[in-house]
């Protein structure tokens, strides 16, 4: 038999294929080139990112999730969650890029992933793909493309000419159909939530408003917040602030549509009607509040639902505190606050007026009547302007001047008013002179966006022609014969960048000094507590820190029956904190005579 | 006994020592144990603009370290000012009922307007007299020379037309034309001239490279400034008609000789602190007995038997006073 030398060779012949490039890609040596606007995986800038999980409520496929990311915590604003996407799961459809309100989530041109691990098809966008992700982007939501609405509902308000000839309120309202469609550009996020100093249910209650169950909103809002009209109006509404709508348009005005559903409900008596609160029996316990303001009337009516035995020592005549003396009627109207103060009492809230608490009762006597104390006092003491003149006759403090005004009385200034500060208080005292007649210049030391007033005040002056005059130091006030004011001199100043990082400070430019003629000069500086009503020995047990008294997280000072809130207890000076306050301490006060 | 009393700022004081502006002087046992240890007068420790700006940065700066928002105490600084006031005045009200002595205010501001507001309220508060602790360092300034001098006269004036009580201005030797501008200040209407205050005097530490605090007290060699000027100032109001003004001599006087030698010179009174903060209290009645018995020695029954005796116009050789270099015939070395 002959041997086939070619059968034999014939397979060694495959061995010179080795030495030849093969005919397949290695992967990924090649890529194809994406079409434009391409919608491939998923980029988050992290950053811009505020975690509001829009991305992950709109998915169809539900393919996306919110997990917490390193580096990021949740506060102002921000949830601290990132968006995760299941990429087994994920249809690219970009409803998720379309519908983020900050821009940051948006799609690359990237394809191609290999795994045979089924856990890694969850990629946290951003985070995965840290490196390149965002030299590809492809579908981006800057593009102009949104679903969301992100005009505003323009909110009604008394022309600036018109306001001034009396004390209207200068808020319109919304009417039914502005507040539905402002009520639908809410994305129910919740980030508002988190910020608002009570948590109060925000995207809950809109939701209500926006299915048109003003009622249920309504219930909703008195969960944890007795005074939803108030807020309606003249909240600081850091929830807005942080809006994930904020972002790319107007957030929603969850001020306005607060006050809307509030506002509707006319008198009392329709309130305990809508609500109709449980009113538990009553516990035996009893508890006095210093003070009728937000804080007071909070706790009151949440201790007054549980059982409690409330009592409110008020040193006026009118429940409120700073919202009833403090703010201007324009914003804030008596019957609101009355309606709101007439059903806390309906539901068995009792209020002492006229009661001041180291003058008619001592702090003592209140010791020995209640189990716990809660003070909500305020800062109503006002700082002296502190220039040479300020005991002449027309020289008046701002927190003086609006509690008359507020208080239905009448104080004489003149057609010529001057205020100095650049906080709410000045900016009230202003637009109240201007509604009496006066020609009204604010005289404030640094700029104007250094006013810690809110934009929102000073630009309803500035419509008023209130004049603001920045960067201006009083040095001086002068009398006549009679030792009334005649007229204030002040100095201009410039800007001192501060060397450690501060706000920059105002210096006076020699030489450049100016008077201007007055009628009367309105004190706005600042505030502080009076604490003289309480006796040595409680003031030895207690803590005071930067005027404030030291609380826990329930409001308990150092003595365990002795609660504070409010001014006196926060930092932020605003009615929603104060009412937050308020809630917390019903916690402690709970826990300490029901343990 | 000798006569010891004297007059400044219209005031009869049992003898010429006043405890100057210090901490000895800012609260109410501390000045009863000094009107027990004898002075005639004493100056409270000044009210500082400055450290009302001080207090308020840090106050803030701790805030902010806090999580306090800065805008929170917008004007944090009136609320400071106030109750430093607050506080300066209860000192006033409190001394003035604690002892029988005088009892001068003293402020030291940086801003003019400052000075008028802090001499009103402290006018109100009862103070016998007014010391206005005024310097303007020639580093603090974009002035000029004229415009900084012209400043003392301004505020000077302004604080003379808003009070009533007796003026007096201590100041520093910083000025150009230093016997003119105490000449003419002393035309202005203030009762009394306080040469000099004592100024913090920094130095440094060569191993931590470091700027410290260490002179903080005068020694007795620094006496010849003031007692140069005191001699030279005296002489000139001599020959002023109608001008009242006083004058007293103030840093390196620690002891009875200090004191003698200032009244020599032309002083009313003198002002005394780093002595009483090294030897206690007890000095003042020290040198109340040395100079008692340097004028029994000497035979002088009052203070005015010899004040101004050894001043640049009573001295047997005034051209000393003004000689500022040494020359060979005042040294006793080659």
């Amino acid at each position: 038999m002959a041997i086939d030398l070619k059968g034999i060779l014939s397979p060694f012949s495959a061995l010179a294929q080795g030495t030849k490039p093969p005919h397949t890609v290695k992967y990924p040596k090649e890529e194809k080139e994406t079409a434009a606007r391409y919608r491939g995986f998923h980029y988050n800038d992290l950053d811009e990112c505020i975690g509001c999980g829009t991305c992950s409520t709109i998915c169809q496929n539900a393919a996306i999730d919110m997990i917490p990311v390193e580096g990021f915590e949740t506060n102002n604003g921000d949830s601290g969650l990132r968006p995760r996407v299941d990429n087994g799961r994920c249809c690219w459809c970009a409803l998720c890029v379309d519908i983020c309100p900050t821009g940051s989530l948006n799609l690359t041109s990237d394809y191609v992933y290999v795994t045979d691990d089924p856990d890694t098809f969850l990629w946290t966008p951003g985070v995965d793909n840290a490196e390149d992700g965002k030299d590809k982007l492809s579908w981006k939501s800057a593009d102009g493309k949104s679903l969301l609405e992100y005009s505003r509902v323009p909110m009604k308000e008394l022309d600036g000419k018109e306001r001034i000839k009396s004390f209207a309120e200068v808020v319109i309202g919304y009417n039914e159909e502005e507040a539905r469609k402002e009520a639908d550009r809410c994305i129910a996020c919740g980030i508002c939530t988190d910020i608002c100093p009570v948590h109060m249910h925000i995207p809950e209650y809109i939701n209500a408003i926006s299915r048109g169950e003003d009622e249920e909103a309504v219930r909703i809002i008195y969960d944890n917040n007795p005074l939803g009209e108030t807020c309606g109006k003249v909240c600081t509404r850091r929830c807005e602030t942080t809006c994930a709508i904020n972002h790319k348009g107007d957030p929603v005005a969850i001020r306005w549509l607060k006050e809307y559903v509030t506002s509707k409900v006319e008198n009392a008596d329709l309130i305990k009607e809508i609500l109709n609160p449980e009113i538990a029996e009553p516990n035996g316990h009893s508890v006095g509040i210093i003070g009728a303001g937000p804080s007071g009337l909070t706790a009151a009516y949440y201790l007054a639902l549980k059982g409690f035995d409330v009592t409110i020592y008020e040193a006026k005549e009118h429940a409120g505190g700073m919202i009833m003396y403090g703010i201007p009627k324009y914003r804030l109207p008596l019957d609101s606050i009355d309606k709101q103060v007439d059903y806390m009492k309906s539901i068995g809230v009792k209020i002492n007026y006229n009661t001041k608490v180291g003058t008619d009762i001592t702090f003592n006597e209140l010791k020995e009547k209640h189990e716990a104390i809660m003070i909500g006092i305020g800062f109503e003491i006002p700082y002296e302007i502190g220039v040479t003149g300020e005991e002449a006759e027309g020289s008046i403090q701002a927190v003086n001047f609006l509690r008359e005004i507020n208080g239905g009385k009448h104080v004489e200034i003149g057609n010529k008013v001057v205020v100095i500060g650049g906080g709410n208080v000045a900016i009230d005292a202003a637009r109240v002179s201007k509604r009496m007649g006066a020609e009204v210049t604010i005289l404030y030391r640094r700029r104007v966006e250094d006013m810690p007033a809110d934009w929102e005040e000073i630009e309803g002056a500035e419509h008023e022609d209130v004049i603001i005059h920045p960067q201006a130091i009083p040095l001086e006030i002068l009398s006549d014969e009679s030792g009334k004011v005649k007229s204030i001199k002040y100095a201009n100043a410039e800007m001192i960048p501060d060397e450690k990082g501060g706000r920059p400070r105002p210096k006076i430019i020699e030489g450049d000094e100016h008077t201007i003629e007055i009628t009367s000069v309105i004190g706005a500086i600042g505030q502080e507590a009076d604490y003289s009503f309480f006796p040595e020995e409680i003031k030895e047990q207690i803590e005071i820190s930067r005027g404030r008294m030291v609380v826990d997280e329930n409001q308990a000072t150092k003595l365990p029956w002795l609660f504070a809130c409010g001014d006196i207890a926060n930092r932020q000076a605003d009615a929603i904190s104060a009412i937050a306050d308020g809630y917390r301490a019903v916690k402690g006060i709970e826990k300490l005579l029901l343990k | 006994m000798a006569d010891l009393s004297t007059k400044y700022l219209g005031l009869k004081l049992k003898n010429p020592i006043i405890a100057s502006s210090s901490t000895l002087t800012s609260n109410v046992e501390s000045i009863k144990q000094l009107e027990k240890a004898g002075v005639s007068v004493v100056v409270l420790r000044s009210i500082f603009e400055e450290e009302i700006t001080l207090e308020t940065n840090r106050f803030i700066e701790n805030a902010v370290e806090d999580g306090y928002d800065e805008a929170l105490f917008d004007y944090y600084d009136k609320k400071v000012k106030q109750d430093n006031v607050e506080n300066y005045l209860k000192l006033i009200r409190e001394t003035k009922e604690a002892v029988n002595i005088p009892v001068i205010a003293s402020i030291n501001c940086k801003s003019d307007h400052e000075w008028i507001y802090f001499a009103n309220k402290l006018e109100n508060a009862g103070a016998d007299a007014l010391e206005l602790n005024m310097f303007f360092l020639p580093s603090w300034s974009k002035r000029t020379v004229e415009e900084n001098e012209a400043l003392y006269f301004d505020i000077v004036n302004k604080v003379l037309q808003q009070v009533s009580i007796p003026l007096t201005l201590k100041v520093s030797h910083y000025f150009s034309d230093l016997s003119s501008t105490l000449l003419q200040l002393s035309k202005t209407g203030i009762k009394g001239l306080v040469l000099f205050n004592k100024f913090f005097t920094p130095d440094f530490d060569i191993e931590t490279e470091k700027m410290t605090q260490n002179y903080v007290y005068s020694s007795p060699q620094d006496i010849a400034l003031p007692l140069r000027w005191v001699s030279i100032l005296s002489s000139q109001l001599k020959k002023e008609e109608n001008n009242d003004c006083g004058i007293v001599a103030s840093t390196g006087i620690h002891d009875g000789e200090g004191v003698i030698k200032q009244i020599l010179a032309g002083a009313d009174a003198v002002q005394i602190a780093s002595t009483l903060y090294i030897n206690g209290f007890e000095q003042v009645d020290k040198m109340l007995f040395d100079l008692n018995s340097w004028m029994e020695k000497k035979n002088y029954s009052s203070l005015d038997d010899f004040k101004g005796k050894l001043s640049y116009q009573g001295g047997d050789n005034p051209d000393q006073y003004e000689r500022t270099q040494f020359m060979k015939n005042f040294s006793d070395k080659e």
